[in-house]
């Protein structure tokens, strides 16, 4: 409904207009970490932007029915990106860096990442993702992906080790070459 | 010292702080007499650290990157979330898109100048959707002779609106991440038979973000308006917020043949006046640089008596009737 009312009449949508403004805040916070997971996961950042997007209207909508909106929020970028790995399949979008400003050495390790993270299982990719792109804690990851803590345990694991082989070609020690 | 093995098994979650003070202790033990689950434990640190400069890194935009970027890209798409809320709050009427006017801010200056002081009646609003979320909110400002003010932002957007009291709106917005702000005017005219006319804006330096900015827009319309809100659910909050406020509105959106995004406004205001518009983005080439142009067009706009506007809109013609020039038959 629309509501225009007198200006000391306005108490009674100040609640409202609060929960609005929660929103925007959390939003606000959680909009670049959502964008860096997705990019992550689906190696391309228009497409990581569509679906981080997707995740924040659908809290959005979902706002004051969710006990916990970060981790409905978590759990549905998450899962927005595993369904769009399932349509998608193995394959990934061509590469994503065509600025020529960056040294081509600087593109090559970038593109290096982005392909070594396509190379995990999805789930193994997802959970080393929400820990180093959101900073979640293994129990968070656990109820993002649904699994127990055991097994978040186990993906981030065997993940690190596996970008860790694929990767280690690509940088120097201690310093990124 | 435990082996070398037994170090790489839980080096991962060590790194990661996940391990209890006894094997933290053991592993970091380890650590300092074994040279190689050192390097190990560097490599990891530092393919992470790959991971996590790639994550920042800038793309490439199909788009313009130097105007918009990365950034820009995810703004529009929640102003364009922002712009189908405000189409479902009802507001269209007032949502003119604009001209370059580069006195704009100095318009609308004097025009809140003019309202300071005077026997205003003052209103607060706010658009709440039917589950309670208020989406925007702002300030109307009704003074004598017609003048009035609207003033609202959501999500970042400033807007303002102010009407002359000679049935004149004027006003900008401004976006974050725009080079500029988009003045808007509107001519909206208030005696019987006349029309409002069409208005031409040449903005070159916003064209490029403009572009980007209504793609993104057509993009979330087609998939909010057609498969998640739905036709249905949009008319029927707008009308019962209309009702309620003494507006009759009906706001048709579609892509035409030559991808312009293209509305149609109807609207009866406050029972003060009947206002038609048509909507529609185009290129053009004026002295061999391309400029974004946004055509409005008010026809058929006249001060009727509240009673009398109570009849329905006919049909158009979906996607042909914009081709070519703005059409000019009468409603």
């Amino acid at each position: 409904m629309l509501a225009i009312t007198e200006t000391r009449s306005m108490a009674a949508l100040r609640e409202s207009e609060e929960a609005c403004l929660d929103f925007e805040a959390l939003a606000a916070t959680e909009r670049e970490g959502l964008i860096r997971f997705a990019r992550g996961m689906l190696a391309d950042a228009h497409e990581a932007e569509d679906v981080a997007q997707e995740a924040l209207m659908r809290l959005y909508r979902a706002w004051g029915r969710q006990r916990d909106p970060k981790a409905y929020l978590y759990k549905t970028n998450a899962n927005l990106c595993l369904d769009h790995l399932r349509r998608r399949g193995r394959e990934i979008p061509p590469r994503e860096f065509r600025l020529a400003r960056e040294p081509l050495e600087v593109r090559e390790r970038r593109e290096a990442v982005r392909r070594a993270l396509a190379e995990l299982a999805p789930r193994e990719r997802a959970a080393v993702l929400l820990r180093e792109a959101q900073g979640l804690s293994y129990r968070q990851i656990a109820g993002a992906l649904e699994a127990s803590v055991e097994q978040i345990t186990n993906w981030i694991h065997r993940g690190k080790l596996r970008l860790r082989k694929l990767l280690t070609p690509y940088v120097t020690r201690g310093e990124m070459r | 010292m435990i082996a070398c093995e037994r170090v790489t098994e839980v080096l991962v979650a060590f790194d990661d702080d996940q391990l209890d003070a006894a094997r933290t202790a053991a592993v970091e033990q380890h650590l300092t007499g074994c040279e190689a689950c050192r390097r190990e434990l560097q490599e990891l640190r530092d393919a992470m650290s790959a991971v996590s400069d790639y994550l920042d890194s800038p793309a490439e935009t199909a788009g313009a990157p130097g105007v918009t970027g990365h950034r820009g890209r995810a703004w529009g798409r929640l102003l364009a979330a922002a712009a189908v809320l405000f189409l479902v709050a009802g507001m269209g009427a007032l949502h003119f898109f604009g001209t370059g006017h580069a006195d704009a801010r100095e318009i609308t200056r004097q025009a809140l100048e003019r309202f300071e002081g005077c026997d205003n009646v003052r209103y607060d609003l706010s658009f709440v959707l039917p589950d309670g979320k208020a989406v925007r909110r702002g300030e109307l400002v009704m003074g004598s002779g017609g003048r009035s003010l609207l003033r609202y932002s959501y999500a970042g957007i400033e807007y303002f609106f102010g009407n002359d009291g000679r049935n004149r709106w004027m006003g900008i917005r401004s976006y974050p991440g725009a080079p500029g702000t988009f003045a808007v005017g509107a001519d909206v005219a208030a005696d019987a038979g006349a029309d409002g006319g069409m208005v031409e804006s040449r903005i070159p330096d916003l064209h490029a973000w403009m572009k980007r900015f209504k793609e993104d827009q057509k993009a979330e319309l087609k998939i909010l308006l057609r498969e998640k809100v739905g036709e249905r659910d949009c008319t029927a909050i707008r009308a019962s917020m209309l009702e309620e406020m003494g507006m009759k509105m009906v706001t048709t959106f579609w892509i035409d043949d030559e991808d312009r995004w293209v509305r149609r406004i109807e609207i009866d205001f406050l029972g003060m006046a009947r206002v038609r518009l048509e909507l529609a983005e185009t290129d053009a080439e004026v002295d061999g640089k391309t400029y974004g142009h946004l055509h409005y067009a008010t026809r058929g706009s006249r001060v009727i008596p509240r009673d009398q506007f109570l009849g329905t809109f006919g049909a158009h013609k979906q996607g042909t009737e914009l081709k070519g020039k703005m059409p000019r038959e009468e409603f």
